[in-house]
């Protein structure tokens, strides 16, 4: 069974599509009336402008916790997808969508790696005190 | 703005516990929040520093979120937000977020959404640089902003 909204397979028994959150009618269990990979299409997509995510919280999360300018790309980028929605571009509004998902997830991984990395000095710096045992 | 959809690839998407997700997410946050409570931010040493504290010497919109937390937890609303207001002001946002994605998820309960004009998001922006720039003016109104 596929979400008719964005063509994710979805459980026999569910109720909502867990990708996109819409609504699964029993009349859309037939098959995929739009596959993965298919030109996105507005009429048959999105049924309010609010289904088409927008990562303002994501943003507002890593712009907190990796303190990094990739948060605030993000956040100009979820007020590019509510811009887009706001004039009717649901195609335009998508594409924002996508790259504000990449900038919070290019945020959160800048985020571990420096953590990561300051973690692996701070390590070596603790084993260097005890060089001396060697 | 609070609509919460993940999009993933299919393969994690099968996995028995994807339906959990929030719920497993919730639950590693929870120890978390009981170290913020146990161990004082404000002692040195034990959380790693902000990096970009660390590499330039000036404050970050986030800075302060740890101790604000601290302060949080124990209580102390008026310290939370010396350390961090904008934390402070977002913990409600992030919290009806995360409430909507669980309940997404799991029951398929939806809560309302909001639609947030466009200029809104752009002011939060503006807000933010502002934050960040005023927070680190060592003069008296803005030292208030500092953790």
């Amino acid at each position: 069974m596929y979400c008719s909204t964005c063509g994710r397979q979805v459980a026999p028994d569910a109720r909502f599509c867990d990708n996109c959150g819409a609504a699964i009618t029993d009349q859309q269990a037939g098959g995929p009336q739009y596959a993965p990979g298919m030109p996105y299409q507005s009429q048959a997509g999105y049924g309010t402008p609010v289904d088409i995510p927008n990562y303002l919280v994501q943003a507002i999360i890593v712009t907190i916790c990796c303190c990094l300018p990739a948060g605030i790309v993000a956040i100009v980028f979820a007020a590019q997808v509510n811009g887009k929605v706001d004039a009717g571009d649901y195609e335009g509004a998508l594409r924002y969508s996508r790259n504000a998902r990449t900038w919070c997830w290019v945020s959160f991984g800048l985020g571990i790696a420096v953590t990561l990395i300051y973690g692996a000095f701070a390590a070596l710096g603790v084993l260097s005190e005890f060089m001396w045992l060697l | 703005m609070l609509s919460q959809r993940v999009i993933s690839p299919q393969f994690i998407q099968e996995l028995p516990f994807w339906r959990w997700r929030f719920v497993l997410l919730g639950l590693a946050v929870l120890p978390c929040l009981a170290l913020v409570y146990v161990r004082n931010p404000e002692e040195q040493g034990f959380y790693p520093p902000c990096i970009f504290y660390a590499l330039t010497g000036l404050h970050c919109p986030g800075c302060g979120t740890l101790r604000g937390l601290h302060q949080l937890l124990h209580g102390n609303l008026l310290g939370a937000f010396g350390y961090n207001p904008y934390t402070m002001l977002a913990l409600p946002i992030i919290g009806y977020a995360f409430l909507s994605a669980l309940l997404l998820t799991t029951c398929g309960k939806r809560l309302p959404t909001v639609f947030v004009h466009p200029m809104l998001i752009w002011g939060l922006l503006a807000a933010v640089i502002a934050f960040w720039v005023l927070r680190n003016v060592p003069v008296y109104p803005f030292t208030v902003l500092a953790p």
